[in-house]
C-alpha cells in the first residue's frame, strides 16, 4: 500500500500532507515504526502541524493507522537533539511528548525553521481557544493533554519571542499571509464589535414522559435561587432526553410524542417571555433525544448555517438507546455548537461514559455550504449538554442524603465522577462548569419537588449538566424543583455569549490598510542599488588590448543586497568581448562596490567585429536579488586593426587602417588601390628578412608581451617597430595575424581536395588543383609565405629548422581547417588527417 | 511547499511613453508624476490584492519600452502569469507595437498567459487616434482582457489588475486540480542496520 495515499486517507480535503517521513518513536510502549507527517490546512498553510500515525496491529478498513499524536508547530514546541534522533517536548515541560530515531536531519531542519518563522509572529500562546489551528481540533482526541490546558500555556509563555517583522524573503510567501492574519486578529476590534447574546440553555429527562406541566420556571432560569425570571433572551436552547419510552419494541422514537413536546414548548416559551416573539430556527431528534433553537423574531437573520450530526450510542444490543443530537450554527460571525447527550446510565459505567463522549466528539461532523467539513471542536463556543449520567463514587446512600440535607454540595462533588473523570482522564478537560450550588437533579419520586428515590440502589446525582467551552459568561445554573412530572429536575443555564459581529465595508478598509502596509513594510525592505552609470561608452579600444572601464555600486536601500549578472544566452545578447567582474556579490546597506567592465577583443571578436557593425554593442542585466533590474548598456569605439580582416579588404587600404574613420569592409569597397600583398604583412617579413634566417628558436620563443602589443599597435598606426623589436615577438605575430584571417589563405575545402589528389595522384596534380581554383589574390599572398619560409629551410643548418616543422606549424593559421572544424562551419564529407594536411604543406616547402 | 501560490509574476509591455510605469506607480503607490524618467532596466514592485476567495500578490515588472531593449523583455515575459500590453489611445504607432507584442507573446510567450490590454492615457480622449471600438474588438479576437486606463486620473487601474487577479485565480484552481500531491516517503530508519526494511502496513 502507498504510505502517502493511507495517510491522506486518515487527513481531509482541506489538509494537505506536506512531508512524510517513516520514523521509529517509542510513544507509549515500545519503539514501533511510525508514519511522522508534517501537514498544513489549505486555508492557512503557514498553520502546521506534527502528526504521528502508527499501524495497527490488526489492519482495520479504516487504512490501518493510528493516530497517536497530533501537535501544532507553535513556539511552544521544543525539538532537542539526541545522538540518534529528536526528543518532542512542549514547552519547559520536563517530559517528553514523545521521540522519535531518525537520520533525517532535513525533515528536522525544516520543522525548526518553520518554528522559528512562526515565533516571529505568533502573539497568543496556544491553546484550545486559540486563533491558530483551530482546525487541528478536528483530531482533538489526539492532542496531548498539556498542549490543550490553556492554564498551563499561557502561565509558561511569559518570555515571548516576538519581533513580528517580516523580512524581504517573507513577501509573497505563507509568512507574509500569516503576519497579515495576525495584523488582522490586532485589528478585530476595528471591524467587528461584540453581540452580547444571551442564551438560555436548558437539559432536562422527562423520563419517557410526555408534556403535562408549566414550565416557565424552567425557560426563565427561575428556583429558589434565582426568584427574578431571566428577562428576554436572545435565544433559548433546549435539551430533553427520554421524551418519550425507549424499548427493545420501540427503537425508533415516536413522533407523535415529539410533536407533542414541541408545541408545548413552543408555546410556553412565547408565554413566558411576554411582548417577545420566538421562532424556532433548528430541531433534531434522534429516539428519545430533542434538541429545539428557538430565537428572538428580530434575531432570526444572524442564526445561519444551522447544521446537525446525530451520533447514535449503541449500547447493550439496543440501537439508539444513547446518544447525541449535535447542532452547530453560526451566530453573527462566531461560530456555536451544542451537543445534547444521553450518556450510558449507572455508577459502574463512568469509562464507558468516558468512550462516548470521545466517541461523539469523533463522530459528530458538519458539513457547512461551502462543502467544508467541520466537528464540534472546531467553534468558538461549545456547549455540551444533557443526562451526561456521571454519578457519585464511594458514598453510602444515607451518607449522600445526609450531606444534600445539609447542603454541603461542594463535599459531595469531590465524589461527583464528571469531575474526577475531567480532572484525572482529561474527559471535557478544557470545558468550564459553573458552581453547583443546587440539589443533584436525579432521582427524585415523580410528583415531588425534593424527595429523592433511592430504591433499585439509585443515589441521588447530578446526571444533567451544562458544560461550555470558549469565552461565554455564565450568568445562572441551577435546577427546577417544582417540575415534578419525572424522575429528574430540568437544569437551566443562562450565558451571555459574545458574538463578534463584522461590519464587511470595515473590514475590506481594514484589510486594504493591512496590505497597504504589507506592501509598504516590502518597498522599503527592497534592496535599493544605485549605479554610477548606465550608459558606458569606451573608446580606444585595440585588438588584444584589455580596457577597464569601472562602475560603482552603491546600496542604497537598508537591507543586504545581492546583485549578479543575469546571462541570457540564449536571447544572444551576451557579448564575449565584455567580462562583468564580479558576476555577483553581496553589498551591506550603504557600501559601495567596484564592478569592472573588462573589454578585450580577441582573435575571434575581432573576426565578428568586421561582419557586425552593432557587435561593438552591448546590454546586459544587471539583477538585484528581490528587486529591480539593471540594463548596462555599454558601447565601444574600437580602432580599426589588421587583425580579423580579409587579405582582400587589407590589399586596398594604403593608409594605416587605425587611422580609418569608417568601418574597414565600407572603405576597402570604395577604394581604388590595389597592392599584391598587404603592407602589414609585407612589414613583418621585411623585419624578420632583415634579421636573417639563422638564428635558432625563431617560431618557437614566446617572444615577449608587452613588444608584441605594440608591434600589433605599429602594424595598425603605420608607427616604426619599436627599436628592440626582435624576431621572436614578431614571429609570433605573423602566426597571429594569419590566424586572425577573416579567411583563411587555403579554404578547408580546397584543402581536403588537394590532400585527396596529393594522395592519390600526385603532388604537381595537387599543385595545380590549388592554382587553379584558389583566387589569385590568395594565392600570391600564400606562395608569398612558402617563399619566405623557404629561406629558412636553407639555412637549416643553422636554425635547424625543418620543412615538416614549419608546416606543422603553419598548416592551422593558413587554413583555419580545425578551428572551422570544431566550430563546424566545414563539415568535411572525407576526413583528411592533420598529417595529410601537414604533408601537402611540407610538399610546398621542399619543392 | 508550492512558493507561487500567492505570488504572480505580471509584466507590463508596450512601446517608450505610453505610461506602463505611471500604471503601476498608480496601482502600487496611489501617485502620478507627468514627468517620470524613461526605465531603464525592468523596475520590480509588489502589491497585494483582496479578492473574495482571497488574495493574489502581484509581482510587477516594468520593462523598459525604448527599442533597443526590446529584446530583454522575453527575460520577464518567459515566467509571468500575465502581460499587460500598454498602449497610449492617442498614438496610433504605439497601437501597431502593442499589436507586434501581441505577436511576439504568441510566438515566444509562455502557454496559458494572460494577456490584458490596457489602452492608457484615457484623459487625452479627445486626442484620440485609436478608436476603443477597434481595440476592443482586437481584445476579443485574442482573448484578452481590455481596459481604458489613465494613471493620471485613476481611471481603470484597479479594475484591469483585479480583472487579471480574478482570471489568474481561476487558472490557478484549474491548475492545482490538475497536479495533486507529489510527496516522496523518506525512510532514515530503514537505512540502520537491524532495524527491519520498508515495513508497510497493510502490504
Amino acid at each position: 500500500m502507498n504510505p502517502v495515499k493511507t495517510v491522506q486517507n486518515k487527513l481531509r480535503n482541506s489538509e494537505n500532507l506536506l512531508k512524510l517521513e517513516i520514523v521509529t518513536t517509542q510513544y507509549k510502549g515500545n519503539p514501533k515504526e511510525c508514519f511522522f507527517a508534517l501537514v498544513s490546512n489549505k486555508s492557512c498553510p503557514y498553520e502546521q502541524a506534527i502528526f504521528l500515525f502508527r499501524p495497527r496491529k490488526i489492519f482495520s478498513l479504516s487504512g490501518g493507522l493510528e493516530l497517536l499524536i497530533v501537535l501544532p508547530l507553535t513556539k511552544e514546541i521544543q525539538i532537542i537533539q539526541k545522538s540518534d534522533g529528536f526528543l518532542f517536548r512542549w514547552l519547559t515541560y520536563d517530559t517528553t511528548l514523545w521521540n522519535i530515531t531518525t537520520n533525517n536531519k532535513k525533515l528536522i531542519n525544516t520543522l525548526i525553521k518553520h518554528i522559528e518563522e512562526v515565533s516571529r509572529y505568533q502573539r497568543e500562546p496556544f491553546h484550545a481557544l486559540s486563533n491558530s489551528h483551530k482546525w487541528m481540533w478536528y483530531y482533538e482526541s489526539a492532542i496531548p493533554i498539556q498542549v490543550r490546558s490553556i492554564e498551563y500555556n499561557t502561565e509558561n509563555n511569559s518570555t515571548q519571542k516576538i519581533s513580528n517583522v517580516l523580512l524581504p524573503e517573507h513577501y509573497g510567501k505563507d509568512m507574509m499571509n500569516a503576519y497579515i492574519k495576525d495584523q488582522l486578529k490586532i485589528r478585530e476590534t476595528e471591524y467587528t464589535e461584540i453581540r452580547d447574546i444571551k442564551m438560555i440553555i436548558g437539559t432536562w429527562n422527562t423520563a419517557g414522559k410526555g408534556p403535562s406541566e408549566d414550565l416557565f420556571l424552567w425557560f426563565c432560569c427561575q428556583n429558589d435561587v434565582y426568584l427574578e425570571p431571566e428577562q428576554s433572551p436572545d435565544m433559548i436552547v433546549i435539551c430533553l432526553q427520554e421524551m418519550c419510552e425507549l424499548s427493545p419494541k420501540n427503537i425508533v422514537g415516536d413522533d407523535v410524542r415529539m410533536r407533542n413536546w414541541m408545541s408545548h414548548i413552543c408555546n410556553q416559551i412565547n408565554d413566558s417571555f411576554p411582548g417577545n416573539q420566538y421562532t424556532i430556527v433548528g430541531d433534531e431528534h434522534l429516539m428519545g433525544l430533542l434538541t429545539m433553537i428557538f430565537v428572538k423574531f428580530s434575531m432570526r437573520d444572524y442564526i445561519n448555517e444551522i447544521k446537525t450530526s446525530c451520533v447514535k450510542l449503541g449500547f447493550k444490543g439496543y440501537v439508539g438507546n444513547k446518544g447525541a443530537i449535535c447542532m452547530r450554527f453560526d451566530l453573527f460571525e462566531s461560530s456555536v455548537c451544542i451537543i445534547n447527550c444521553h450518556l450510558a446510565a449507572h455508577k459502574n459505567q463512568a469509562k464507558l461514559r468516558n468512550e462516548q463522549i470521545k466517541t461523539i466528539s469523533k463522530e459528530g461532523k458538519f458539513v457547512l455550504s461551502s462543502k467544508e467539513f467541520r466537528n464540534v471542536y472546531e467553534h468558538d463556543f461549545i456547549f455540551w449538554a444533557g443526562d451526561l449520567n456521571y454519578r457519585l463514587n464511594n458514598l453510602s446512600t444515607d451518607s449522600i442524603i445526609n450531606k444534600i440535607n445539609a447542603k454541603h454540595f461542594s463535599e459531595l462533588l469531590e465524589y461527583d465522577q464528571l469531575n474526577i473523570e475531567k480532572r484525572e482522564n482529561d474527559i471535557l478537560a478544557e470545558f468550564h462548569e459553573g458552581k453547583i450550588d443546587f440539589m443533584p437533579s436525579f432521582k427524585y419520586r415523580i410528583g415531588t419537588t425534593n424527595q429523592f428515590n433511592t430504591s433499585n440502589k439509585r443515589d441521588p446525582a447530578w446526571c444533567d449538566r451544562i458544560l461550555w467551552r470558549g469565552e461565554a459568561f455564565l450568568m445562572r445554573y441551577g435546577i427546577c424543583n417544582y417540575i415534578i412530572q419525572s424522575d429528574h429536575k430540568p437544569v437551566f443555564s443562562s450565558f451571555m455569549v459574545p458574538a463578534k459581529h463584522t461590519d464587511p465595508l470595515l473590514f475590506e478598509q481594514v484589510k486594504s490598510e493591512v496590505y497597504k502596509t504589507v506592501d509598504d513594510m516590502h518597498h522599503e525592505s527592497m534592496p535599493k542599488l544605485k549605479i554610477s552609470e548606465n550608459f558606458v561608452e569606451i573608446t580606444g579600444v585595440r585588438y588584444k588590448t584589455l580596457l577597464t572601464k569601472v562602475l560603482t555600486l552603491e546600496n542604497v536601500g537598508a537591507n543586504i543586497l545581492k546583485f549578479e549578472v543575469k546571462h541570457n544566452r540564449d536571447l544572444g545578447l551576451h557579448k564575449s568581448w565584455l567580462a562583468v567582474e564580479p558576476e555577483e556579490g553581496t553589498l551591506i546597506s550603504r557600501q559601495i562596490k567596484e564592478l569592472k567592465l573588462n573589454v578585450y577583443f580577441g582573435k575571434n571578436q575581432a573576426r565578428k567585429l568586421n561582419k557586425n557593425p552593432e557587435y561593438t554593442n552591448c546590454i546586459f542585466v544587471l539583477g538585484v536579488k528581490g528587486g529591480s533590474d539593471f540594463f548596462i548598456e555599454i558601447q565601444c569605439k574600437i580602432n580599426g586593426s589588421c587583425f580579423g580582416a580579409s587579405i582582400q579588404n587589407l590589399i586596398k587600404i594604403p593608409q594605416p587602417i587605425a587611422s580609418l574613420s569608417e568601418k574597414l569592409s565600407t572603405f576597402a569597397d570604395k577604394s581604388t588601390a590595389a597592392m599584391e600583398i598587404p603592407k602589414e604583412l609585407a612589414r613583418m617579413v621585411d623585419f624578420l628578412k632583415s634579421k636573417g634566417y639563422r638564428e635558432k628558436g625563431i617560431f618557437q620563443e614566446a617572444g615577449d608581451t608587452e613588444i608584441k602589443k605594440d608591434i600589433r599597435w605599429a602594424l595598425d598606426t603605420g608607427d616604426p617597430f619599436r627599436e628592440d623589436a626582435d624576431i621572436f615577438s614578431m614571429s609570433n605575430i605573423l602566426l597571429e595575424f594569419l590566424d586572425c584571417l577573416e579567411q583563411p589563405l587555403l579554404l578547408p575545402d580546397l584543402v581536403s581536395e588537394a590532400c585527396q589528389i596529393f594522395q592519390t595522384n600526385s603532388f604537381p596534380a595537387a599543385r595545380n588543383y590549388l592554382v587553379n581554383n584558389l583566387d589569385q589574390i590568395s594565392m600570391k599572398n600564400f606562395l608569398y609565405i612558402i617563399d619566405f619560409l623557404k629561406n629558412y629551410i636553407d639555412n637549416s643548418l643553422y636554425n635547424g629548422l625543418t620543412a615538416v616543422f614549419l608546416a606543422k606549424l603553419f598548416t592551422e593559421p593558413i587554413t583555419h581547417f580545425m578551428e572551422m572544424e570544431n566550430a563546424g562551419e566545414y563539415n568535411p564529407s572525407v576526413k583528411i588527417l592533420p598529417t595529410q594536411r601537414n604533408q601537402l604543406l611540407s610538399m610546398f616547402l621542399y619543392s | 511547499m508550492d512558493d507561487n501560490s500567492a505570488q504572480a509574476k505580471v509584466v507590463l509591455l508596450g512601446e517608450a511613453g505610453v505610461g506602463k510605469s505611471s500604471i503601476v506607480l498608480r496601482f502600487v503607490a496611489d501617485t502620478y508624476h507627468s514627468d517620470i524618467e524613461p526605465t531603464i532596466g525592468a523596475s520590480f514592485l509588489s502589491k497585494i490584492v483582496n479578492l473574495s476567495e482571497g488574495t493574489i500578490k502581484f509581482g510587477i515588472w516594468d520593462t523598459a519600452g525604448q527599442e533597443r531593449y526590446h529584446s530583454l523583455a522575453r527575460m520577464y515575459y518567459a515566467e509571468a502569469v500575465a502581460a499587460i500590453l500598454v498602449y497610449d489611445i492617442t498614438n496610433r504607432k504605439s497601437y501597431e507595437a502593442m499589436k507586434n507584442w501581441h505577436k511576439e507573446l504568441v510566438e515566444q510567450g509562455p502557454k496559458n498567459l494572460i494577456v490584458a490590454i490596457a489602452g492608457n492615457k484615457e484623459d487625452l480622449v479627445e486626442k484620440e487616434q485609436v478608436e476603443m471600438e477597434e481595440a476592443k474588438s482586437f481584445a476579443e479576437s485574442i482573448g484578452a482582457i481590455y481596459k481604458k486606463t489613465s494613471a493620471k486620473t485613476r481611471y481603470g487601474i484597479e479594475q484591469l489588475f483585479k480583472e487579471i487577479a480574478i482570471k489568474i485565480k481561476d487558472n490557478r484552481s484549474i491548475v492545482t486540480r490538475e497536479k495533486r500531491g507529489s510527496i516522496r516517503v523518506t525512510s532514515a530508519v530503514s537505512q540502520q542496520p537491524g532495524v527491519a526494511k520498508e515495513k508497510k502496513c497493510c502490504s
